[in-house]
């Protein structure tokens, strides 16, 4: 257990140091998972402020909050790690994880896990950001 | 009689693959049924290797040597036979076998590309579950050994193609394995890199007392780091034994090399003259006559210097691959 937890560990300093050694690749990473929701969250809002602040049963207030928590937790859900395994098995790469003398699908949660860590504090700023706005 | 570190016993891979012809009416037809051939890229080979050996691993494209060391090192289930690799079956891939044997092929990055290697090394030292203490020391003599002081530091996509062979070996290494496979550790490299890699090849086993198993294109590997070559073709075993006698079996003459003053002189009723420059004959002659060949020369020719040798061992391969297999 304590030589999985040093490895969980190792994977999350190298996770970062991969992460911030393309700086834009990050910030466009950032931009793509916040646009989405928010364009979503622009137009109900506008939707619902010309119907008289709801539509159906919602509030501008509630759109907002359920977009804000889609933004969440697709950031927090969303994973890559089939097309990786995909892409390594059919270029013959997964060979040298086997090599190894631990299961590779450590490697992955790992590294998923620390690139969650590494970028959720900033999609919580962000959030809190947008629901500032939406009350403003 | 001390276990051999590997034991392979008419070991086979037989490959399934599917066939198709070109255009869109075959590409729909193999979603209905495709057709398959089967394909033996390794056919019943049995060889031994003992503890702290090195043995070269020859054959041409194709012959199977890159499948049997995936067998070996256990990526690849066989098809049938044998092999244990320090009393483990490979391809039941325990941990505490994993942890004695190592994998670098030439052609694949195993480092983290985008970062400087020394971050993969730190990976490997928690997935090995190296001490601190013996990975510092590891470190330290593999960064001597290998020059690999301004390396560390840079990203693994900015160094050249040598540079990155040195860390990849590095990496591979740092776990200290007691069975190292290598499939064409050196292919692509510079001549002086290859001989440095050569060098630490050597030393490495020399001071670990490892075993090691190298695939090389390259006839000079070979030379250099092995008295012994297993050879293989179309998957089947055709050559195992001493380099040396190698040469004798697959060669029926010998290269004279005759410096006279110059090429205008027809020496081809001594031999087959394969070139001439500057006055230097090179005469290709059946193995029995050598003797009398050189005496002939020596007496009819104002011989300046002569050298009777082995062809090269590039040709002896050549002649091998070129043999039916048994």
């Amino acid at each position: 257990m304590r030589g999985l937890v040093e490895l969980y560990a190792q994977q999350f300093r190298t996770t970062t140091a991969m992460m911030f050694q393309y700086r834009a690749s990050l910030v466009i990473w950032m931009i793509g998972q916040v646009l989405e929701p928010l364009v979503y969250l622009v137009v109900w809002t506008i939707v619902s402020n010309s119907s008289g602040g709801s539509v159906g049963s919602y509030t501008t207030q509630e759109f907002a909050a359920y977009f804000i928590v889609l933004m969440l937790v697709n950031q927090v859900t969303y994973t890559w790690i089939m097309y990786e395994y995909e892409y390594r098995i059919r270029q013959g790469t997964l060979s040298f994880a086997l090599l190894k003398p631990v299961h590779p699908i450590h490697s992955d949660i790992s590294d998923n896990l620390s690139s969650k860590l590494i970028t959720l504090p900033i999609m919580i700023v962000v959030a809190v950001v947008v629901k500032g706005k939406c009350q403003g | 009689m001390k276990s051999p570190a590997i034991h392979v016993q008419n070991l086979r891979k037989i490959y399934t693959v599917s066939e198709q012809e070109a255009g869109t009416m075959a590409a729909l037809g193999s979603l209905v049924r495709r057709r398959r051939i089967e394909v033996p890229a390794v056919d019943g080979i049995s060889f031994d290797l003992a503890a702290g050996e090195i043995v070269g691993f020859l054959g041409p494209n194709g012959a199977g040597k890159t499948t049997t060391l995936k067998m070996l090192s256990g990526v690849l289930h066989p098809t049938s036979g044998e092999a244990t690799v320090l009393g483990y079956v490979p391809w039941k891939r325990e941990k505490s076998f994993l942890r004695q044997i190592t994998l670098v092929m030439g052609q694949r990055n195993q480092l983290v590309w985008d970062i400087p290697a020394l971050h993969s090394f730190e990976l490997n030292r928690a997935i090995y579950r190296i001490p601190p203490e013996d990975y510092s020391r590891m470190l330290a003599e593999l960064t001597e050994l290998l020059e690999l002081g301004p390396l560390l530091h840079k990203p693994v996509r900015n160094l050249s193609l040598g540079e990155r062979m040195k860390c990849e070996i590095a990496a591979a290494l740092l776990h200290r394995p007691s069975v190292v496979f290598l499939d064409e550790p050196t292919i692509g490299l510079d001549v002086t890199m290859q001989r440095r890699i050569r060098t630490f090849i050597s030393e490495y086993n020399r001071r670990f007392g490892a075993t090691v198993l190298l695939t090389s294109h390259y006839m000079a590997d070979v030379e250099a780091l092995c008295k012994r070559i297993v050879v293989i073709h179309h998957g089947k075993l055709l050559f195992d034994g001493d380099l040396a006698l190698l040469v004798q079996k697959f060669t029926a003459h010998k290269i004279i090399q005759v410096q006279i003053g110059d090429c205008q002189a027809d020496l081809n009723s001594y031999g087959e003259v394969v070139s001439c420059a500057d006055g230097l004959f090179t005469l290709r002659v059946p193995k029995a006559e050598t003797a009398r060949v050189t005496e002939r020369l020596l007496a009819d020719l104002p011989v300046i210097d002569l050298l009777v040798e082995d062809p090269p061992i590039e040709e002896v391969i050549e002649l091998v691959f070129a043999q039916e297999s048994p």
